[in-house]
């Protein structure tokens, strides 16, 4: 008989979907992988182990800190791992590895870990790791490697006829470095193609679409931010009179507006607060390339707007409820 | 299809609303069918017939599907089904009958909320009511036991709802059926095409769309303020077997003794829709459906996103059990409780225009002044904030909790 047997009480509702947190999160892993092979084609194997390096430090320093201070284990949510993934994209593939580790501890246990745990931080993980090596180690974070696998452009500019077989030794520059000299720049085709240099995973436009493309599909992310952040800068590159195309496919910005500013704990929770997040990281991030010291100007842009979130959602979340709850009939 | 008379029948006292009744019958007893047996003198409890003709072998304690130490009338059947004496057809005369025979007949909110329908129908003096909507909408998954009633009966409920406009004086009727069952609404408009005031809507075929206020929005494009009930904006919503119970009742006489349960899940072997007397063991009905393809974990009475988890399939069917669900795994183990990341996904789903995950953190704290500013009255409990979470955390249980607590620091506006 069926009494006989325990049966399960628990509060409804008693079906749930499938997506869990983990799942989310190996949704942004796999959606990195066109960006890391690609990276991997153009760096070589180097860029693999930096991507290794930065994943393992990751996951081992939350699993390590989450254990001495007794808590409970949240490796298995796949978090770690993607602020692994995301920080060694943003990096040069020559990087020492010791920078990778400290980046990887910047995040984990200072951005992470001490507010809290996964959601309750005030900055991206990532982002924080690579602001660290931007002030503390950016002799390193500014010299990029440089192979035949690129642009013309580049290796004229990058020294001539070098020894291109150990990528470790010879540098060359950004498109942005060389935009900012004023000098002549990759086409705008050949930097949609990633063939230029650059942080390992930031140069190739098409891999960072793919992987953003299918998160927006799988409905891992809203695709407000990135098609408000992208829309805004091209606008904000266009009133200053620069190529829109050129400003997108430049620097990390199409990595930041599918990946790290589409981060769900540093961006406002509401569609209006999104819509706002984006177009302003778009005006900041071409602005402070344009104006400031910063060639880059994403991460300080990001800096800024993951700052300013707490106040977006409070007051588009009051925007949401006061129209939703507008004390009216008719609807 | 009528289940197999079984030998005992446990009747409880408390079936729906708020409070329960007491027995009026003795151990020892011999009942008939539609036999008054636990009447009360509370608004909040619907009198209890007996759903068979036999013996009162006795009166016990013990947990009903709604109380931990309920009443029960244990009769055993004689199989001969005798109807009782008093079983005769009301003689209605005025709002004031009707009212009786709303309550004669035992009627609670047989979509599984369980309300009390005299009360419902007797609510707000101060707004006339001036629609009715006739609920058949039936959104939860598994659920199909109104749509099978819908399909059988078209000119009772349809003569029920004409009943319930003339004697409430409501003007308009809308009969609301879920856009999955376009026959049916077809055939519903056909039927009341010559008839005036009453009209067909389809809803949208997405849960919750069969939560009351979800009804009235999709069917009159009217919203019920938070706090609001919807007599209190001149709306009556009754589900669609509720009205057929009360046609049956004012044609025969017959109260609700027994009523159909969609049984369904996958460790059921033969999943059906079955007429069941009041007060069958659970275990009777899975008996009846050839028991169990796969071991017993989770048991549901009414359907998966708002039912209520059954402890055990000793219970009694009562009066508000639409469905009951046998499950073989439950999900709600393999749940792992991990960190909110404000995903919003809680947000987008809610119907009701809530922020739940601002809200958890809200009742977390125990912060009911925010909560009541952040409109937590207007929760309806319907379970989609839980059902998309990816962190699996309890909000909807959370925000129930939450809104009673502060609906009950409120003073009251309405009885209910």
């Amino acid at each position: 008989m069926t009494n006989r047997k325990s049966l399960t009480v628990s509060p409804s509702p008693h079906i749930f979907a499938r997506t869990d947190t983990a799942t989310l999160m190996r949704s942004v892993v796999l959606a990195l992988m066109p960006a890391q092979l690609w990276a991997i084609y153009i760096f070589g194997l180097r860029a693999l182990l930096v991507t290794a390096v930065s994943v393992t430090s990751c996951v081992s320093l939350e699993w390590i800190y989450r254990r001495m201070v007794g808590r409970s284990a949240t490796i298995g949510d796949w978090s770690a791992a993607v602020t692994g993934m995301i920080l060694a994209m943003g990096l040069p593939a020559n990087i020492p590895y010791r920078y990778v580790i400290l980046a990887a501890f910047c995040a984990i246990i200072i951005a992470k870990q001490l507010f809290g745990g996964l959601g309750q931080n005030f900055v991206n993980p990532a982002l924080l790791g690579r602001t660290v090596l931007f002030f503390g180690a950016s002799e390193y974070m500014n010299r990029f490697p440089l192979t035949l696998k690129m642009s013309d452009v580049l290796i004229t500019a990058g020294g001539g006829k070098a020894v291109f077989s150990a990528v470790d030794t010879v540098t060359g520059p950004t498109p942005l470095a060389l935009f900012s000299n004023a000098r002549m720049v990759p086409s705008n085709l050949e930097m949609f193609l990633g063939r230029i240099s650059g942080s390992m995973g930031e140069i190739c436009t098409l891999a960072l679409l793919l992987g953003g493309i299918y998160l927006c599909v799988r409905k891992v992310i809203s695709p407000i931010i990135p098609a408000a952040y992208i829309l805004s800068a091209m606008a904000t590159a266009l009133l200053r009179g620069f190529d829109p195309v050129f400003h997108v496919c430049a620097g990390g910005l199409v990595l930041a507006a599918f990946f790290m500013a589409t981060d769900p704990a540093t961006s406002p929770i509401t569609r209006s607060g999104k819509l706002i997040y984006g177009i302003l990281l778009g005006v900041l991030t071409i602005s402070l390339r344009l104006f400031t010291i910063f060639p880059d100007g994403v991460t300080p842009a990001l800096l800024l707007m993951n700052i300013l979130t707490p106040f977006l959602e409070r007051v588009t979340v009051n925007w949401r409820q006061r129209s939703w709850f507008n004390g009216k009939e008719e609807c | 299809m009528p289940i197999t008379l079984p030998s005992v029948v446990r009747i409880p006292m408390t079936q729906g609303g708020q409070a329960g009744c007491r027995p009026v019958v003795r151990s020892g007893d011999r009942v008939c069918v539609g036999q008054l047996i636990g009447d009360s003198k509370s608004a909040m409890a619907a009198p209890v017939h007996s759903s068979v003709s036999g013996t009162v072998i006795s009166i016990e304690r013990g947990p009903s599907q709604q109380e931990q130490n309920d009443i029960h009338v244990v009769i055993e059947t004689d199989g001969r089904q005798t109807v009782a004496d008093t079983v005769q057809p009301p003689v209605i005369n005025s709002r004031a009958d009707f009212l009786q025979a709303v309550r004669s007949c035992g009627l609670v909110g047989l979509g599984g909320a369980g309300f009390p329908t005299e009360r419902k129908y007797a609510a707000s003096k101060k707004t006339p009511l001036h629609t009715l909507i006739v609920n058949g909408a039936e959104c939860e998954p598994f659920v199909t036991s109104d749509h099978t009633n819908m399909t059988v009966y078209v000119r009772d409920i349809i003569a029920g709802s004409a009943a319930i406009m003339k004697w409430l004086a409501i003007e308009k009727c809308i009969i609301a059926i879920g856009a999955d069952k376009k026959e049916t609404a077809e055939l519903y408009r056909s039927v009341t095409a010559e008839l005036s005031g009453i009209s067909v809507a389809l809803l949208p075929r997405q849960f919750p769309a069969g939560e009351e206020t979800m009804v009235i929005r999709e069917a009159a494009h009217v919203r019920i303020l938070p706090g609001n009930l919807p007599a209190d904006q001149g709306f009556l919503v009754s589900n669609s077997t509720t009205v057929l119970k009360l046609q049956h009742y004012l044609m025969t006489g017959m109260p609700l003794v027994s009523r159909t349960v969609t049984v369904d899940g996958d460790a059921v072997k033969m999943p059906m829709n079955v007429e069941v007397p009041v007060g069958t063991s659970i275990a009777d009905v899975l008996a009846f459906c050839a028991g169990e393809k796969k071991p017993l974990r989770k048991l549901i009475a009414g359907g998966p996103m708002t039912g209520t988890a059954l402890p055990s399939a000793e219970l009694s069917v009562i009066k508000t059990n639409n469905a009951l669900l046998f499950f073989s795994e439950n999900r709600s183990d393999l749940n792992k409780e991990t960190a909110c990341i404000n995903c919003g996904r809680c947000m987008e789903n809610c119907p009701a225009g809530l922020v739940p995950t601002m809200l958890y953190k809200q009742w977390l704290q125990k912060d009911l002044k925010s909560l009541e500013k952040n409109h937590i009255l207007a929760c309806i409990g319907c379970g989609c904030c839980s059902y998309g979470c990816p962190a699996r955390k309890p909000l909807s249980d959370a925000l129930t909790m939450a809104k009673e607590t502060v609906a009950a620091g409120k003073p009251m506006e309405n009885d209910r």
